[in-house]
């Protein structure tokens, strides 16, 4: 028997010896407790826009060697200022006002606007493009549209209809890294640009990655909360209309709850912060807790007439094994993300894999404990006799199973035929990212963006460095450049050079862009319009492949197309690519634990049919709607797979409690679905609802996660009343063992 | 990006109203007006936040902030000492070159006049440069900074400033 099996075993006898061990359980819980409770308040929080990419794929090494040599985009506070006109002074000066204040604020260290441009003025001295005293409008009008024209700088920077520009606000590394220091620099620039507005009647938004950075940290810190609470509330609810008693639904959300602060104390205990990808990992716990919990719950019931304490063992030790078995296939899923080359999903793979079974056993040892201490009163085995008289309903659910029975041979052949097309379409769904998908399109910091790219100037950079300083060098690389993209928004040492009469008069906040700090290499960067991952990506490749056939470039070091949006795109669909992979991992592993479990290779595969099928028809209408596979849809779909078997299991545990699997006969499935079902559906019901939370998430990740996962919890529930019992009972084990075989 | 030569002017930015009050003053100063970011770049609209501790006794201010124009910012640092007889002395430090100008000049009722005692370096080239702090009302102070090529006649300003004591 395998260790997992024994292991639930022990725990099952340990349970049973409740009544010598029940002041060492309470001596456990209370440690669980408080080592959950000291390390919830050191939990911290991250988005991880960067740490995300973080992996030994050659296109994030490619862009962490250009990054170290020269300064990034991706501090870049931009700002977008939008007025009917510009040019008007009362407009102007409260930009001014704006520029000069938001230098003042910690860790801003310049500004690029059209404010900071100079011209060659009338007496064929520089001036700047924005001279004070203002001029009236209407020179300052004939001014900027004079100057648009010859410079290029002004186009990048303000729009052809004098109605909208940009400011850059490039943020020191070193604060942008500290989220509380970088919300305290977008508040600050927020409040700034109240006040301009308030003075000019200008609209000013603050967009670039520190701002959608932040947005996204604050979005976790409340997107934890919002799921949690939604999940407790939810556990509370559904347990309270299942078992008809508000006491009992309290007594059920004990564990849960434990199980939560238990797994938020491990996130602050070992400093691994919550991100965008863990922030779902708690929420999980919870309602896979609650889920165990009401099914303790309902096995209580079942031994309703039994001397309290002596019920309560009982009932945690028949289900303990479903329990524990259900944990170990949710956590199996996470095991495999840990495969992953890149860093946060593998850690995500690590804590699910340790949350899961840490609550599986805390979630069996408090509700021991809780039901335990309330079985001293006299209203307590009422409630569950009262219970046992009444049985939860499965609603109409419960006819799922009696259709599958009374035409098996259909059903599970309509089945079959469902997930073959299903996977089949799954297959061909293409892995999609997006930078900004991180957030909601409605979110300011994304819509802002979005205006910036419309308005005024693409913001987004693709990058190719040249290991030479050589002006005709990177000329070459500079014009190839411009040839493959079909743009002219392409920045270059040699081009600015040119432009301004000399290298030393190059800004020194853009020359750090353009040249890397030992001088050995030069920087060309394309400003293009970012529309999907794929469309970088494909215009990455176009770029490298040009410069790879150029002979002039022949024997010049120079670097793959790399920034941040290539970094991420190319990153992504490794990482997607591997997410796949994760998933096949888990179903096989989930068919040889069931195995192991059951002794049954065949009822293992049959179990796994409606447990595939779910994940497949969400993958085949990710691929044919277009979504294509996100971030937040391949881990939904890895970890609810995980999930979804927990319902199969307890199927699998009623037959294995009423019988075992060497004969499996239609009365025997459909007594055993009878008696799931209502519990399956409490469950489900606990498992949509208690993600519910998802669908009002700030960032857009979780309310993918949630939705996905919630669709995958639905059809699992249909699939495993409904094919589970037809597979079963057309190709499941129809005879009687041989003789000396046992269960 | 700025350029050296205008900071040196901040070293009297925290001046009083009167020339009386020079050594007297702490807190912070918002300066509103005119800087050049180069020796031989136009004049643009900037801002200065300062803050002014006295150091060891009357006599001895220590003053750090901050210069910004649309194009950039330059962090600032500077001690001022009173000498005897109407003297003034003043070193200053500025994040843009990292350098370390030394100035002297005298005080009277209406005015303080700083000349730098070794030359400037702006890109590589020596000038010297003339400091005038004025005190037009009560409540605020003007300064105004020259700047010429070592051996020229003309001046050039580079900076006209008004500094107030900041809200709050």
């Amino acid at each position: 028997m395998f260790s997992q099996w024994r292991f639930g075993r022990a725990l099952a006898s340990a349970l049973a010896r409740v009544r010598a061990g029940f002041s060492l359980l309470w001596l456990v819980f209370a440690a669980l407790l408080v080592f959950g409770v000291t390390g919830a308040t050191k939990v911290t929080f991250d988005d991880a826009l960067l740490r995300f990419f973080r992996s030994d794929f050659p296109a994030y090494e490619e862009f962490l060697d250009v990054a170290r040599d020269f300064e990034s985009d991706s501090n870049d506070v931009i700002v977008l200022i939008e007025a009917d006109d510009l040019a008007d002074p009362t407009v102007l000066m409260a930009v001014s006002d704006f520029l000069l204040d938001a230098q003042f604020v910690d860790g801003v260290r310049a500004a690029v606007s059209p404010l900071s441009l100079q011209v060659t003025g009338a007496d064929g001295e520089a001036e700047p493009l924005v001279p004070f005293p203002l001029p009236d409008r209407a020179t300052m009008a004939a001014r900027f549209d004079a100057e648009r024209g010859g410079n290029a700088a002004l186009r990048r920077l303000m729009g052809p209809d004098r109605n909208a520009m940009v400011a850059i606000l490039p943020i020191s590394d070193l604060d942008s890294d500290v989220q509380d220091g970088r919300a305290n620099q977008i508040d600050a620039l927020a409040d700034l640009a109240d006040k301009a507005e308030a003075a000019s009647g200008a609209t000013i938004r603050l967009s670039g990655y520190p701002v959608l950075r932040d947005r996204v940290a604050r979005g976790l810190v409340s997107d934890v909360l919002l799921l949690n609470l939604v999940g407790a509330a939810v556990g509370f609810i559904v347990a309270v209309i299942a078992l008809r008693s508000v006491t009992l639904g309290l007594l059920t959300l004990a564990g849960p709850l434990v199980s939560l602060v238990t797994s938020l104390g491990v996130f602050g205990h070992l400093g691994i912060t919550v991100n965008t990808v863990s922030v779902t990992l708690p929420v999980l716990v919870l309602i896979l807790a609650t889920s165990d919990s009401i099914h303790i719950s309902f096995e209580r019931a079942r031994q309703a007439g039994r001397d309290s304490k002596r019920a309560t063992v009982r009932a945690v030790r028949r289900v303990a094994i479903a329990c524990i078995f259900a944990g170990i296939t949710t956590a199996v899923a996470f095991a495999a993300l840990t495969l992953s080359r890149a860093e946060i999903i593998a850690e995500l793979g690590r804590m699910g894999t340790l949350l899961i079974l840490l609550s599986s056993f805390t979630v069996l040892l408090t509700q021991t404990l809780i039901l335990g201490a309330a079985g001293h009163h006299p209203w307590f085995n009422e409630k569950f006799e009262r219970l046992e008289r009444r049985p939860p309903s499965g609603l109409f659910f419960v006819y799922l199973p009696r259709l599958a029975l009374a035409r098996p041979r259909t059903v599970a052949t309509l089945g079959l035929i469902v997930l073959v097309v299903a996977t089949v379409f799954y297959s061909q769904a293409s892995p999609r990212y997006s930078i900004l998908d991180s957030l909601s399109p409605n979110e300011p910091v994304i819509a802002a963006f979005r205006d910036i790219e419309e308005k005024v100037t693409p913001v987004s950079v693709l990058q190719v460095a040249v290991r030479s300083t050589d002006t005709e060098v990177i000329s070459e690389v500079h014009d190839t450049v411009v040839r493959v993209a079909g743009s002219d928004k392409v920045q270059s040492l040699a081009r600015l050079s040119r432009d301004m009469g000399g290298a030393d008069e190059i800004p020194e906040a853009l020359a750090r862009r353009l040249v890397s700090e030992d001088g050995s290499r030069a920087l060309v960067t394309l400003s293009f319009q970012y529309e999907s991952g794929e469309q970088t990506d494909a215009l990455a490749a176009r770029i490298d492949a040009a410069i790879a056939a150029n002979p002039a470039l022949d024997g010049v070091e120079v670097s793959a197309a790399t920034g941040l949006p290539v970094m991420t795109a190319r990153v992504a669909a490794k990482i997607l690519t591997e997410l796949n992979r994760s998933l096949l991992i888990a179903l096989a592993a989930v068919g040889v634990l069931i195995t192991l479990w059951l002794r049954s290779i065949r009822v293992a595969l049959i179990s796994l049919i409606p447990n595939v099928l779910p994940v497949s028809l969400i993958g085949a209408w990710l691929a044919l709607s277009g979504h294509g596979i996100e971030f937040a849809n391949g881990l939904a779909l890895a970890v609810a797979f995980g999930v979804a078997v927990d319902d199969t299991l307890h199927v699998l545990n009623r037959l294995r409690l009423t019988g075992g699997f060497s004969r499996i006969g239609r009365t025997r499935l459909r007594e055993a679905l009878d008696e799931a079902t209502p519990a399956l559906v409490t469950t489900s019901t606990v498992l949509v609802l208690g993600m519910g939370g998802s669908i009002f998430a700030t960032t857009k990740g979780v309310a993918d996660f949630g939705t996905i996962a919630m669709s995958v919890y639905v059809l699992a529930l249909i699939a495993d009343l409904l094919v589970l019992p037809a597979v079963i009972a057309v190709f499941g084990p129809h005879k009687s063992p041989a003789p000396g075989r046992r269960n | 990006m700025i350029r050296p030569l205008f900071a040196a002017a901040f070293i009297t930015l925290a001046l009083p109203a009167g020339a009386a009050d020079l050594f007297a003053v702490a807190g912070d100063w918002v300066g509103e007006g005119s800087l050049s970011t180069g020796a031989d770049k136009p004049m643009e609209r900037g801002r200065c936040k300062v803050g002014v501790e006295q150091a060891e006794g009357a006599g001895d201010v220590a003053v750090k902030g901050k210069c910004v124009v649309a194009a950039g910012a330059s962090d600032i640092s500077l001690r001022l000492v009173r000498g005897e007889n109407g003297k003034v002395r003043a070193g200053f430090w500025t994040a843009a070159t990292d350098q370390t100008v030394q100035l002297a000049g005298s005080e009277t009722a209406e005015l303080i006049e700083l000349f730098s005692t070794e030359p400037l370096m702006v890109d590589e080239k020596p000038y010297e440069t003339w400091v005038k702090i004025m005190a037009p009302d009560a409540g605020s102070f003007a300064i105004q900074q020259m700047l010429r090529p070592e051996g020229a006649e003309t001046w050039r300003m580079v900076v006209d400033m008004t500094y107030n004591q900041a809200e709050g």
